[in-house]
């Protein structure tokens, strides 16, 4: 259906290459997933079928579709701002007049597609009403509502959290074994999207490097020291452990369990958990409450904890429960209603600014913080705020120790998701804040840019900082000194990763959920080990 | 209220609600009459209420500092006029400028409650349909203003909050202008992208049939005529004052009494099809459903 012959494509506004001699055929029903690492050229690749999203020309080589443009649908990875009217029947509405449907049409479409969707009640609600997993089944609703012959997905399940992220790919299965819409899902990591593909592709500096069958792919990947980052925890402990057992890749929880259980013999536990020296309190929340409106319920609801130096801490919990506005009020970005936020002892008010110097806030959306035309402009103007006489060479050698000089002329904004995440994280470490704030920090990173963000909050936790994250990335909480959810504005207390994720029944790791018989304290690949 | 106002909704097609949100913007533009202008006040404070939506809060209180400013820069720069009623150094409030100030003041209040009306009648796609018919490029533009604006808002107030945990100095200022149209052109791009994705690079003209309810007739027919009837009495010089002037005091006749009281039932007009239809339900239809039992039995 798909065929690029030996293509090469150049951006408008760039002399590199950013798909170079690609050769990639695509059938008619194929679900294809395609990995690549941050700027590797994944989304180029996949807007490459939706010529209006791209500026550049084709250097060489040809691509050969066998559908028209309007048969093709997009979802960005972008959750919010995809609506351009108010609510999902006028959205409807409007790409379905764009096509030209006439008004029964429309009618008896949107009715079929609310339907196998399972969003009538969502139809009227606004953008600011619905959550961000119900906004995404809109995108998506919204993209299949044409009855398209090839589905784009460009890293649908990055902003959404693990429940409302395994949603989403269910009903985009569900498209591709129902209705046999061709399927092409750009992705940074594997986790449960392998179990409903049926070909992985590698992209890497523009070109294809592996084609191959699920089973076959992810096997291949172990074998490269790279790649095997990728594999989803369950894949991955399989490899590690060598089990001889004859199974196909990927592997569900319950095949996994069952082939712990019989070779449990074989397997120890290792504990990795480092062990958390007493220290000194640095910020002391007391009944902090906020809300937004007079008559709302309270976003964050009496909520108390303390912040030790050298210690991190880590928020999960489903989209939408008040995580971001906990860091908000925190930081004093919304004005807390009730209850008392103490900073070296002192209570942190109008008159007391100390938070804006002790504190680094890293948003969802990192190009918020950049004030610069450059990637050498910001870490410039960053290492400037500590020594106003910095030089050229000094940034320089900045750049190189965090591998960014080779973007060192880039704009900030032309930054792929990923890199704008590590490069805002950088600024924080530069900053050496006493607490460093992260929202969703590995949102849009690949798993070995996420093993080398792991690397660097290390070594800032190893100075005496204090780490606080929001994240929906399970395994990465794992990393932290303590964990605790949040729900209904309520935390719950702060918990060691062994015992805050053992007694989870959903909201806990894939090795948890299928090693709990046997090695219930594991929590991730490198917890077994074979004797 | 709630009810009142579903039951008008239910009722109405968007476009007899253009041609209504239409004529109450000329109510409140054409005259300048202090009784007219209280009886459109009134009825304005009564629809909003109608309508209220739940963030109007920030809306009314804007209102309510725009007349105050009005009021008090009037008084300040027009003092005209011979019965004086406070008189202190600099300042002289005169019967006249009191009621010129008070004159301008409501106006405005009730264009912009008039406007605070039209944004709860109305959505983006009602507007962006009329625009799109005939004038593609100025629908685009608006569809992208109404996009990019609020995005722009939260852009900068973001920027400027997280600047400070990035300065050495909270309080330095930085080249906001610049750096929030940065970070506006990406967002600015997306908003473009999903136009895209949406189609709306091959739309058609697209035809539209309202189904017109009788009480769409209604609203329709009793809009337009006010809409002429305003305009015929601006003609006539009715509903008029000399503003501005030292001579401007209350005229009432019975002209003005007509154009209140027809300006006081066209604004009103969706509480009372409100009412009207709430009333219909509660008396009529609530007395015809019938129940399971006699039904079946009726029919063996």
């Amino acid at each position: 259906m798909v065929h690029f012959k030996n293509y090469s494509f150049k951006y408008a506004n760039s002399q590199k290459l950013s798909l170079s001699n690609v050769e990639l055929t695509i059938d008619k029903g194929d679900f294809l997933l395609l990995i690549g690492k941050t700027g590797s050229g994944k989304s180029t690749l996949l807007k490459q079928l939706k010529p209006g999203l791209v500026v550049g020309d084709i250097t060489e080589g040809t691509l050969d579709c066998q559908t028209n443009d309007q048969n093709i649908s997009y979802i960005s990875q972008f959750v919010d701002n995809q609506m351009i009217t108010e609510c999902a029947r006028d959205e409807f509405n409007f790409i379905l007049e764009n096509m030209g449907y006439s008004v029964d049409e429309r009618h008896m479409r949107i009715a079929e597609v609310a339907s196998y969707f399972g969003i009538i009640e969502l139809l009227d609600l606004t953008e600011q009403e619905l959550s961000g997993g119900q906004k995404q089944l809109i995108n998506l609703a919204a993209a299949l509502i044409v009855d398209p012959d090839i589905l784009l997905l460009d890293e649908p399940t990055s902003q959404l959290d693990p429940i409302a992220a395994e949603k989403l790919l269910q009903m985009v299965h569900k498209i591709n074994s129902e209705l046999n819409v061709t399927i092409i899902m750009v992705e940074h990591s594997l986790e449960r999207n392998t179990f409903y593909a049926n070909r992985l592709a590698i992209i890497e500096s523009g070109s294809i490097l592996l084609d191959e069958k699920i089973d076959t792919a992810l096997r291949k990947m172990y074998q490269d020291e790279f790649y095997k980052n990728y594999l989803s925890q369950i894949n991955r402990s399989f490899m590690e452990l060598e089990f001889r057992d004859e199974t196909e890749l990927p592997l569900n929880n319950r095949q996994f369990s069952k082939l712990l259980n019989r070779h449990e013999h074989e397997i120890q536990y290792v504990n990795n958990s480092r062990k958390i020296n007493e220290s000194k309190e640095v910020l002391q929340l007391k009944n902090l409450s906020f809300r937004f409106d007079f008559e709302s319920k309270k976003i964050v609801d009496e909520v108390n904890f303390e912040l030790n130096k050298g210690i991190s801490y880590c928020l999960v919990g489903p989209n939408g429960v008040g995580k971001s506005t906990l860091i908000k009020v925190i930081s004093q970005q919304l004005k807390q209603q009730s209850g008392k936020i103490i900073l070296n002892g002192k209570i942190v008010n109008n008159k007391n600014t100390n938070i804006y110097q002790k504190l680094f806030i890293l948003p969802q959306n990192p190009a918020l913080l950049f004030v610069a035309d450059t990637v050498f402009g910001e870490v410039e103007f960053q290492l400037k705020q500590n020594n106003p006489e910095i030089t050229s060479q000094q940034v320089d050698l900045i750049l190189r120790q965090y591998d960014l000089f080779e973007l060192k002329d880039t704009s900030p904004y032309d930054l792929s998701g990923g890199q704008q995440e590590f490069l805002a994280l950088i600024i924080g470490l530069i900053k050496n804040p006493a607490i460093l704030f992260l929202d969703e920090p590995t949102k849009g990173l690949d798993p070995n840019m996420i093993l080398k963000l792991h690397d660097l909050l290390k070594d800032y936790l190893a100075t005496g900082g204090i780490l606080f994250a929001n994240s929906h990335d399970l395994v990465f909480a794992t990393k932290f000194n303590y964990v605790s959810m949040m729900f209904d504005g309520k935390l719950s207390k702060f918990k060691r990763p062994v015992d805050f994720f053992k007694d989870k029944f959903f909201y806990t790791t894939e090795i948890n959920k299928a090693s709990r018989d046997s090695f219930p304290d594991a929590l991730t690949w490198n917890n077994l080990k074979k004797l | 209220m709630k009810k009142i106002y579903s039951g008008f909704r239910q009722v109405v097609n968007n476009f007899s609600i253009l041609i209504y949100l239409l004529s109450i913007i000329i109510s409140s533009l054409v005259f300048n009459n202090p009784i007219i202008i209280l009886a459109v006040l009134i009825s304005l404070l009564s629809v909003a209420k109608f309508t209220q939506k739940e963030n109007s809060k920030g809306y009314l209180k804007f209102t309510l500092i725009i007349f105050l400013t009005t009021i008090i820069f009037n008084l300040v720069i027009n003092q005209r006029g011979n019965n004086i009623l406070i008189q202190i150094p600099l300042i002289k409030i005169t019967t006249e400028s009191l009621l010129n100030a008070g004159i301008l003041a409501f106006s405005f209040v009730n264009l912009l409650l008039a406007f605070y009306i039209y944004d709860a009648l109305t959505n983006v796609k009602v507007i962006f349909d009329l625009l799109s018919k005939s004038l593609r490029n100025i629908a685009i533009v608006f569809i992208l203003t109404i996009k990019f604006i609020p995005k722009i808002i939260e852009i900068f107030e973001n920027t400027n909050y997280l600047y400070k945990f990035r300065s050495r100095d909270a309080y330095k200022k930085m080249n906001l202008l610049e750096i929030v149209l940065n970070k506006a052109i990406a967002s600015f791009m997306n908003v473009s992208d999903v136009l895209i994705t949406r189609g709306y690079d091959r739309r058609r003209s697209v035809s539209r049939n309202y189904a017109n309810t009788k009480t769409d007739y209604i609203l329709s027919i009793g809009s337009f005529t006010a809409i002429i009837f305003n305009l015929t009495m601006v003609l006539l010089k009715n509903g008029k004052v000399s503003f501005g002037s030292a001579s401007v005091s209350f005229i009432m006749n019975s002209n003005i009494i007509i154009i209140s009281v027809l300006n006081i039932l066209m604004i009103t007009m969706p509480i009372l099809i409100g009412v009207s239809q709430y009333l219909w339900w509660k008396w009529y239809i609530s007395k015809t459903t019938a129940s399971n039992m006699p039904t079946v039995k009726s029919f063996r």
